[in-house]
C-alpha cells in the first residue's frame, strides 16, 4: 500500500514519488508514466477487487483510472492535495461508477470450500479462507461501505482520508463504516466457528 | 467511532485478514501496466503541467471574452436598427450606410415591380387600418 498510505501532511515533508512522476508524466514523459503505473498498479488493483468482489470488474476500474490519470495529469496541482488523496479519488470514481456492478466472486456457502491455492501452513488457508468468507459476506453490503470498509481494514485510512476519497463527510464516512461492519457481522453470525 | 478498531476481535481480525488480501495476479498488474503505457503512447500529453495559479492567471481571458461577446452583439443591434427620420417601408431592415434600390418607374418592368411593392405596402397598411363596418361596430 505504498502509494495509498501516505498521510496528506507528508507532502510538507517530501515530495511524494509518484507526485514527482506524475508531474514528469504531464509533461510527456511516458517513461515516467509507465514507473508509476508499476507502483501504483497492485495496491489499486487489490482495492478494487476488496470493494468490486470480482477480479475482471476490478481489473477494468485500476484501467480506467490509469487513463484518467494520464488524461488528467495536468490537472494535479501539489500545492492543493497529496497525490494519494487526489489518485484515491481517481479510483474510487472508477470503481464505483455504476456501470460496474457488483458480481460476487464466490456465496458464501462457496466461499467455505475456498482453500489456498499454493500450498503453505494451515493457518495460512484459514485466513485465506476468513478472508474469502468476508469477501463473499461483504458482496451483499452497498458498494460504499464496502469502499469505506476496504480503505479503513486494508489500506488503514483515517476518517478524513476515507471522507477525502468517497468525497463526502467524516460523519457519512462514520455512518457507511458502522452500517457496513453491524451488517457484515449479521451475515457473518452463522459462521461464528470460524470467526473465534 | 474515531479511528479506533472496533472492540469485536473476531469481526476485526475477519475484517484484517479481508483488508490484506492481495491482488495476487502478476498477469493481471502485467495487464494494467500494459493498459497504461498503450494509453500513454497513443494520446499524448497536448499540455504543459498547469502552474498552480494557473486559474487566476488565466480568469482576466474569460472576461475579455465575455465583454468582446457583448460589444459585438450591440454593435450589431445598433447596425440593423432603422435610422431615425427614414421614410417606413424603404429603409427599415435596410443596414445603415446603404442606399435601398428602388425599381425604376420608366421601363415595363420597373413600373410593374414599383406597383407592385406599393401594393404590399398597401395590404400591410390594410392590416391596421379599421374597414367602414368595423368602425360602425365600434
Amino acid at each position: 500500500m505504498h502509494a495509498m498510505t501516505h498521510a496528506a501532511n507528508d507532502r510538507f515533508l517530501a515530495p511524494e514519488p509518484e507526485a514527482v512522476l506524475l508531474l514528469r508524466a504531464a509533461e510527456g514523459d511516458t517513461r515516467a508514466f509507465h514507473d508509476l503505473a508499476l507502483m501504483l498498479a497492485r495496491p489499486a488493483l487489490a482495492l478494487a477487487i476488496r470493494v468490486l468482489g470480482d477480479h475482471g470488474a476490478a481489473e477494468d476500474a485500476v484501467q480506467d483510472a490509469l487513463s484518467k490519470l494520464w488524461r488528467e495529469a495536468c490537472r494535479f496541482d501539489p500545492e492543493r492535495g497529496s497525490f494519494g488523496g487526489w489518485w484515491r479519488r481517481i479510483l474510487m470514481n472508477s470503481a464505483l461508477d455504476g456501470r460496474r456492478r457488483l458480481r460476487p466472486a464466490a456465496s458464501l456457502d462457496d466461499a467455505a470450500e475456498v482453500q489456498d491455492p499454493a500450498p503453505g501452513p494451515a493457518d495460512a488457508a484459514e485466513q485465506a479462507d476468513l478472508a474469502a468468507r468476508v469477501q463473499a459476506a461483504a458482496a451483499g453490503l452497498p458498494a460504499r461501505q464496502r469502499a469505506a470498509l476496504s480503505l479503513f481494514h486494508g489500506d488503514g485510512l483515517t476518517m478524513a482520508e476515507i471522507a477525502d476519497a468517497l468525497e463526502t463527510s467524516e460523519k457519512a464516512v462514520e455512518g457507511l463504516l458502522l452500517r457496513g461492519r453491524a451488517a457484515l457481522k449479521e451475515t457473518l453470525m452463522g459462521l461464528k466457528d470460524e470467526l473465534k | 467511532m474515531t479511528n479506533e478498531r472496533n472492540p469485536d476481535s473476531a469481526l476485526e481480525r475477519a475484517l484484517a485478514q479481508w483488508g490484506q488480501l492481495d491482488a495476487g495476479d502478476g498477469a493481471a498488474v502485467a495487464r494494467i501496466v500494459q493498459h497504461a503505457d498503450a494509453i500513454a503512447a497513443t494520446s499524448p500529453q497536448h499540455q504543459p503541467a498547469l502552474p498552480a495559479r494557473y486559474g487566476k492567471d488565466r480568469r482576466w481571458l474569460s472576461f475579455a471574452m465575455g465583454g468582446g461577446a457583448i460589444a459585438a452583439s450591440l454593435a450589431l443591434a445598433l447596425m440593423v436598427m432603422p435610422q431615425p427620420g427614414a421614410p417606413v417601408g424603404k429603409a427599415a431592415g435596410t443596414l445603415m450606410g446603404t442606399t435601398p434600390v428602388m425599381p425604376d418607374a420608366a421601363t415595363e418592368q420597373g413600373a410593374y415591380e414599383l406597383a407592385a411593392a406599393e401594393r404590399e405596402v398597401d395590404s400591410f397598411a390594410m392590416l391596421f387600418t379599421l374597414t367602414a363596418e368595423e368602425e360602425q361596430f365600434l
